[in-house]
């Protein structure tokens, strides 16, 4: 056998692949031993991640705890408040029904007064006002509670937006002279008919009117309304009240715009310093989907804006079917008249109201006693109490209604709820219209015109605007004026009316006619309530007479 | 009686320094060294005590990060924990990273006297170290833990003399560089002890374990460590020769004993082609790793 010599070189290789032999069993067991050792440290890590959940769950079991207990808590809260406006709900209701006695016979005592001429006609004209305000106060109290319960069903109506922006209240129209106030108001050309709940925006303006008169002795408050878009189904509304009065601080400025500017849900806002006008304006605002904004520096004034989104149109001009409506309606006033309601002073006050100007007015406290009545007398039309012992309103509705003597008389539903369920409730049964107490006589009167003469199925209902409608070819005089009849129709310029009108006025106080001063009285009123809408069609009306007579 | 004087008096001047160095900034290298290398030679060991350990020290903390994010290690994630660190870069790893930044620290404050620089010791004491560690692997086949600190640490004396005895240093180191007599030779006849007794006293009060000692005691002359610490003294003792003859040095006066050399060779059987193999790679992997940013 032959040794193998080795070289140099085969040995160095040899001692290499040793080293390398070496290295490689040692990483080995280092890597071994290295994944035991990840082993081990994720292990401690999911120990402890364990002991962190745990931990985390502890924590989330209190907070789930505390999150019950503050959960019982806002029963309560939220049960107090249920309860809370359940009763201004029903206090305001009881309020109201003295108030109609109040407000009903210091009428009375106003009308005879005044025709005596005696001192006391002006401090009952004071007691009257104020029982006007409480009325108002009341009736902000309840939306305020509503609102706030979350509980107000805005009732939207078809609407023309002239309609609205030219109701103004009568008691605000004295506060401008009162005042004297510059009171300016720009209406835009177009007048679409809305789907709105017009009650609720007149109740917004009137209060941001209201305040900007309380915070301007002289000076201007203009009052503008701008259209912002306009399409067939939806339109966008600004109105702005502006006046140039005191201004507010910088401070309380700040605060209401703070208030103004949160959102609805943060119950914690402090109404405090804010009144509850604005805080009215803006929890409306917020239910009708707008947003109300302020701006204003001491010394120059305020100007508050409404904008309302998304307003549902539902005709684009207003104008030309209202004519046809309003024309021709013929002027019967209805003069007898039964009430049937439990509180007997409601019925005495209206008897004694109306008695003197020569109506014949029945009281019954009780269904049965007015089915009585209307058997023997057959009035026109019947005011029916809602809330009544026995016999409710409603049962009392469908006896009369089944009584073929009586169906065709038109029944008023008479009651001191202002909750729209319940007005609408009343619409559903049948009642012809509804009269909110305490009365107010100015609309019962419009009542009586409407429904004089007419049988309750000739009733187009909601109507509850009178209007008088005269031929006027017979004053030719009136002629003269025609251009400026014209102007007021396409351009309706206040100051210009009023110059009108005291033009028509003398040629009204030539003609010494009876029913022309009737008509020119509904003018002048209609004037100082910017009842645009019925000084436009009368306009309309002597343009159409005077032109055709050209002819 | 002349020398239990000198005895009495070597010892005073050891505990002296002994207790300057407790109340220095290295006492905190004491305690991070001293738990890293209990740390490894505890087989119960975990990775959560090792995380514990560098944790404590903030600025070690941030050098490992640092370290472990350099291209060397290649993390494919960012490494911004201590635990991170240890998965990615490897607990071995790290363990010796956390080692060499924190005895770094010894060598800190760069400064030339008589041919010796704190920062050459520090290259050639990671080098000996690194080869040491290459040397015991391959060809002993044996884990070189202990032998790595031993070599990050075994001029642990010459730092200490540098630090507390600066004057005498500068002489001793005068008269080596004059003299091309041996430093350990000098040292004993200034101090009455050399760097390697003194390095082996700093071991001891910072009980570190036997193994180490007996490197740091004896990497001067290997055949005076005990028995069963001869090996790993002795392949020290050539794995600083390796950084001499590759001129990884701290200083320029010679160490080189050519014949207690070749008596350690021949006794661990060891041949230089074979070292030179590894020398040649390791040299390769400390070039790497100061480019990448790992030292």
């Amino acid at each position: 056998m032959e040794a193998v010599v080795k070289d140099d070189t085969t040995l160095l290789l040899e001692k290499r692949i040793k080293h390398l032999e070496n290295e490689l069993k040692l990483t080995r067991r280092e890597k071994d031993e290295a994944t035991q050792k990840y082993f081990e440290f994720y292990a401690q890590m999911d120990n402890l991640v364990k002991e962190r959940t745990a931990e985390l769950q502890q924590t989330q079991n209190a907070l789930e705890e505390k999150n019950r207990s503050l959960e019982d808590a806002l029963k309560l809260v939220q049960n107090a408040n249920a309860i809370r406006s359940g009763f201004l709900a029903n206090i305001s209701h009881e309020l109201r029904t003295p108030l109609n006695a109040i407000l009903g016979f210091s009428q009375i005592i106003y009308e005879e007064e005044k025709k005596e001429n005696n001192g006391p006609a002006s401090y009952i004209k004071q007691i009257i006002h104020s029982a006007h305000k409480l009325t108002d106060l009341i009736n902000d109290l309840i939306s305020l509670s509503k609102l706030e319960a979350g509980q107000l069903v805005l009732e939207k109506k078809e609407v023309s937006l002239g309609e609205i922006l030219n109701t103004c209240r009568e008691d605000l129209f004295k506060k401008i002279k009162e005042k004297n106030i510059d009171f300016k108001k720009v209406v835009p050309d177009e007048d679409p008919v809305l789907l709105i709940d017009d009650y609720h925006v007149r109740r917004i303006i009137f209060h941001l009117v209201d305040n900007a008169l309380k915070h301007t002795t002289d000076g201007e408050i203009i009052f503008e309304s701008k259209i912002l878009s306009l399409s067939k189904e939806k339109a966008t509304l600004s109105l702005s009240i502006k006046d140039s009065g005191t201004g507010i601080p910088e401070g309380h400025l700040e605060k209401i715009k703070n208030y103004l500017s949160n959102p609805p849900s943060s119950a914690d806002v402090s109404y405090e310093g804010l009144g509850i006008g604005l805080v009215l304006c803006r929890l409306i605002a917020d239910e009708m989907d707008g947003t109300l904004e302020i701006d204003s520096a001491v010394g120059e004034g305020t100007e508050v804006r409404l904008h309302l989104r998304n307003i549902k149109v539902v005709r684009l001009n207003a104008s030309a079917e209202k004519t046809n409506k309003d024309s021709d309606v013929p002027e019967k006033v209805c003069r007898k008249f039964l009430v049937v309601d439990d509180t007997v002073e409601n019925s005495i006050l209206i008897q004694r109201f109306y008695e003197t100007k020569g109506y014949t007015v029945w009281g019954a406290p009780s269904v049965e006693k007015g089915l009585e009545l209307a058997k023997k007398n057959k009035p026109e039309l019947i005011l029916m109490d809602i809330n009544m012992p026995g016999k409710d309103g409603y049962e009392g509705l469908r006896l009369f209604k089944s009584d073929k003597a009586l169906a065709h008389i038109p029944i008023i539903a008479f009651s001191a709820s202002n909750d729209n369920r319940d007005i609408e409730k009343a619409r559903r049964a049948g009642f012809d219209e509804y009269l909110l107490k305490p009365v107010d006589f100015n609309t019962l009167d419009d009542l009586l015109h409407q429904y004089g003469g007419h049988h309750s199925e000739d009733i187009i209902p909601a109507v509850t605007k009178s209007k008088s409608s005269i031929d006027f070819s017979g004053y030719p005089l009136l002629a003269d004026l025609v251009e400026r009849y014209e102007q007021h129709i396409n351009g309706p310029v206040l100051s210009e009316i009023k110059d009108t009108l005291i033009k028509v006025g003398e040629i009204v106080f030539a003609y010494k006619s009876e029913e022309l001063a009737h008509w020119f009285e509904k003018m002048s009123k209609a004037l100082i309530q910017f009842d645009m809408s019925y000084l436009k069609t009368q306009f309309q009306v002597l343009t159409d007479t005077y032109t055709k007579r050209e002819k | 009686m002349e020398a239990a004087v000198q005895t009495d008096q070597r010892t005073e001047r050891i505990e002296r320094i002994l207790s300057a160095i407790n109340d220095s900034d290295l006492s905190s290298i004491k305690s991070v060294v001293g738990n890293i290398i209990r740390l490894i030679n505890n087989p119960k060991s975990t990775a959560r005590d090792l995380k514990d350990i560098i944790s404590i020290d903030p600025p070690l903390t941030a050098k490992i990060l640092r370290v472990s994010n350099s291209s060397f290690y290649a993390a494919q994630t960012k490494i911004d924990d201590v635990g991170k660190a240890i998965v990615w870069v490897g607990f071995n790893t790290v363990r010796e990273l956390a080692l060499r930044q924190k005895a770094c620290e010894l060598f800190d404050r760069d400064e030339a006297i008589e041919g010796y620089r704190r920062s050459e010791l520090w290259a050639y004491s990671v080098a000996t170290a690194h080869f040491a560690k290459m040397i015991y692997r391959r060809e002993f086949g044996k884990t070189g833990d202990n032998i790595y600190s031993a070599g990050l640490l075994h001029k642990i004396g010459l730092i200490a003399e540098e630090q507390f005895l600066r004057k005498a240093f500068t002489k001793i180191l005068h008269l080596a560089n004059s003299k091309g007599e041996h430093l350990s030779r000098i040292e004993e006849k200034v101090f009455g002890f050399n760097h390697a007794y003194l390095g082996r006293e700093i071991a001891r009060n910072w009980n570190l374990p036997e193994e180490i000692i007996s490197c740091i005691a004896y990497h001067t002359n290997p055949f005076e460590a005990p028995e069963e610490h001869f090996e790993i003294t002795a392949v020290m003792h050539v794995a600083a020769i390796q950084c001499h003859f590759a001129q990884i040095g701290y200083y320029s006066a010679t160490l080189f004993d050519d014949e207690l050399y070749t008596r350690c060779l021949e006794a661990l059987n060891l041949e230089q082609e074979s070292l030179n193999m590894i020398i040649q790679e390791g040299q390769l992997e400390i070039a790497e790793m100061l480019e990448k940013g790992a030292l």
